[in-house]
C-alpha cells in the first residue's frame, strides 16, 4: 500500500465515503483536486459547506430547501387540493422538470423494503397522515393524493400500503400509470412493463 | 467456461451505485449466486424487470472473481401478482430472506428451489384472502424448508424419552402437553422438559397444531393449495413455534419479520427469546 502524506490520506478517505466512489476513484479525484489552483478548491469547499449549512428538509413536504416551508409548499399559484407522494427529493425535481404537475408534494424518504429492515415507520408516513387531517391550518382540504413511488417491488408495496391507510380518510387516491417508453418499439419492451401497460390501458 | 445459463429465482435485489443492482439468486443447479446487474435500474434492458425480487427467469451469467455478472435475462415467470398484494409481498419477502440466510453460495439445494417456486406460484395464483391464510402458508413453508435443510422436526413422540404420541391426538399419555424445542430436534414431553432445565423454553403445542404439523410432514408432494387454514389460536401457535424453530437455524435477525407480523397482527418477537441464540454464540 502506498504511503500518502496524511492530508492526502484524509482526503482520499473522505471522498471514498461518497456513494459510487471506490478507493481507486477516490485516489484519482484526490490527486486531481490537490493539483488544481487553490481558488478553485476553495470554491468547491465553500460550496460544500454552504450547501450543507443552508439546506434543510422542508418541515411540511420534506423536500430539500433553503427556506422553510419550501417554495413549492408556499407558492400561491400551486394547487392545494392535489398532493403528489414521492420516494426521494430527486423525484420532485424530475416531476418539476415535466412542468405538468401544479400541486404540492410529499417526500417519503425511501420505500418499504422489509428485507433491508425498512418498514413504514422509517418513512415520513406519520407526517403525511398529519397533512391529511381535515382542519389542519397549513394544509387546506387535500382532495387527491397521487402515489408516485417507483415501479420497483418496494415502490409498489409502499403505494399499496399508503392506499390502504389513506382510502378510509375519504381522499381520492391515485397511482401514476405504467407506460411504454415514448418512441420505443413494442417488441423491445420487457414482458412485465408490457403487461402493466396493458392493465393500465385507457379508451381513446 | 466463463459464461453460463441457469434457472433461478431472485431472493434479494439491492441498488448498487448509480444504475446497477446487486442481486442474490437461488439457482436450481448452482445454489445461491451473488451477482451484479449493470444498468438494471436504468433504461430499457430486460435486466430491469429480470432483477426484481421473486422473479423466476433464465439468467446468463459471467463468472467473476467475487461476484458474477448478469448479462441476459429471459423471464420464465415474473410472479407479478405477488407484488400486487401486501400480504403476499410481505410473506414472499420473509421467505426469500429466510432462504437467503439458510443457503450457501454454490451449494445446490434443488428441494429448497422447488419449494420456493411452489410457494411463489401459490401466492401468484391465489393471493391469501386473510392474514390467517398467510400465516398458515408461512408455517407450511417453514416446516418443509426445515426438512429440506435437514432439520426436520421430530414429531412422533418425545425425542428424549421416546414416549409416543397417542395415535390420533396430540396429547401425551399423561395429558400434560408437548413442547417444541429446536435444540432437541423436535417434540419434548413435559416431564422431560421439567427434568432438563434448558436455556430454551420452547413453545407449548396444542392438539390441533401437532396434528397439523404431522399432516404437513406426511404430504407426499408439498402442496400449498391443500393447506387448510387452522383456527386462529392454532395458527398463531404454529407461527410462534415455527418462527422460533427457523430463527434457531437462521441465527440472524430476520429483518422482514416485523413488517409481516404487522400485517398479520402477530408479534414479531416469536423467535427473539435470546435463549437459543445466546447458547449457540
Ligand atoms: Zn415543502
Ligand atoms: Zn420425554
Amino acid at each position: 500500500m502506498p504511503l500518502y502524506p496524511p492530508p492526502l490520506t484524509r482526503l482520499i478517505q473522505e471522498l471514498g465515503k461518497l456513494p459510487g466512489i471506490g478507493p481507486k476513484t477516490a485516489q484519482r479525484l484526490a490527486l486531481y483536486l490537490v493539483g488544481r489552483p487553490p481558488a478553485e478548491v476553495n470554491a468547491l469547499a465553500g460550496a460544500l459547506v454552504d450547501a450543507r449549512s443552508k439546506l434543510v428538509y422542508c418541515s411540511r413536504c420534506f423536500n430539500i430547501t433553503d427556506v422553510d416551508p419550501c417554495r413549492l409548499c408556499t407558492d400561491p399559484r400551486r394547487d392545494d387540493q392535489v398532493l403528489c407522494v414521492v420516494e426521494e427529493p430527486r423525484d420532485v425535481f424530475a416531476l418539476e422538470r415535466t412542468g405538468e404537475f401544479r400541486g404540492r408534494y410529499h417526500v417519503l424518504h425511501g420505500a418499504i423494503s422489509p428485507m433491508e429492515g425498512l418498514g413504514p415507520e422509517s418513512l415520513k408516513i406519520k407526517e403525511l397522515l398529519r397533512r391529511l387531517q381535515p382542519g389542519t391550518a397549513n394544509s387546506p382540504q387535500i382532495q387527491e393524493v397521487i402515489l408516485a413511488t417507483n415501479s420497483s417491488v418496494e415502490g409498489e408495496a409502499t403505494a399499496m400500503y399508503l392506499a390502504r391507510l389513506l382510502k378510509p380518510l375519504g381522499v381520492r387516491v391515485t397511482r401514476i400509470a405504467y407506460g411504454l417508453p415514448v418512441g420505443g418499439d413494442l417488441d423491445y419492451v420487457d414482458e412485465v412493463t408490457l403487461s402493466r401497460a396493458l392493465e393500465g390501458r385507457r379508451s381513446v | 467456461m466463463k459464461s453460463y445459463w441457469t434457472d433461478a429465482v431472485v431472493l434479494r435485489s439491492r441498488p448498487l451505485g448509480e444504475a446497477d443492482r446487486l442481486v442474490s439468486l437461488l439457482s436450481d443447479s448452482e445454489g445461491k449466486i451473488r451477482a451484479t446487474a449493470r444498468g438494471a435500474r436504468r433504461g430499457r434492458s430486460s435486466l430491469v424487470a429480470g432483477t426484481q425480487p421473486f422473479v423466476y427467469a433464465r439468467y446468463q451469467l459471467f463468472r467473476g472473481r467475487e461476484l458474477d455478472s448478469i448479462t441476459q435475462v429471459q423471464l420464465v415467470r415474473s410472479h407479478l401478482a405477488v407484488r400486487d398484494q401486501l400480504l403476499s409481498f410481505a410473506l414472499a419477502s420473509y421467505v426469500a430472506e429466510v432462504v437467503d440466510w439458510t443457503t450457501m453460495e454454490r451449494q445446490p439445494v434443488p428441494g429448497v428451489f422447488r419449494l420456493l417456486l411452489t410457494l411463489l406460484a401459490e401466492l401468484d395464483e391465489h393471493p391469501p384472502r386473510s392474514p390467517g391464510r398467510a400465516l398458515a402458508l408461512e408455517s407450511w413453508f417453514e416446516l418443509h424448508h426445515l426438512g429440506e435443510l435437514g432439520y426436520r422436526p421430530q414429531l412422533d413422540g418425545c425425542v428424549l424419552c421416546h414416549r409416543p404420541l397417542l395415535p390420533s391426538a396430540g396429547r401425551s399419555t399423561d395429558n400434560s402437553g408437548w413442547w417444541l424445542q429446536p435444540a432437541q430436534g423436535g417434540l419434548v414431553c413435559s416431564s422431560c422438559r421439567s427434568q432438563s432445565p434448558s436455556a430454551e423454553p420452547g413453545v407449548l403445542l396444542g392438539d390441533e397444531v401437532i396434528l397439523c404439523l404431522r399432516r404437513w410432514q406426511q404430504e407426499a408432494e408439498p402442496d400449498p393449495g391443500a393447506v387448510a387454514d387452522p383456527s386462529q389460536p392454532a395458527g398463531r401457535q404454529l407461527a410462534a413455534a415455527l418462527r422460533m424453530y427457523v430463527d434457531y437455524y437462521v441465527n440472524h435477525t430476520i429483518r422482514s419479520l416485523p413488517f409481516l407480523a404487522e400485517l398479520m397482527g402477530t408479534t414479531a418477537a416469536a423467535g427473539d427469546g435470546g435463549g437459543p441464540r445466546a447458547s449457540r454464540a
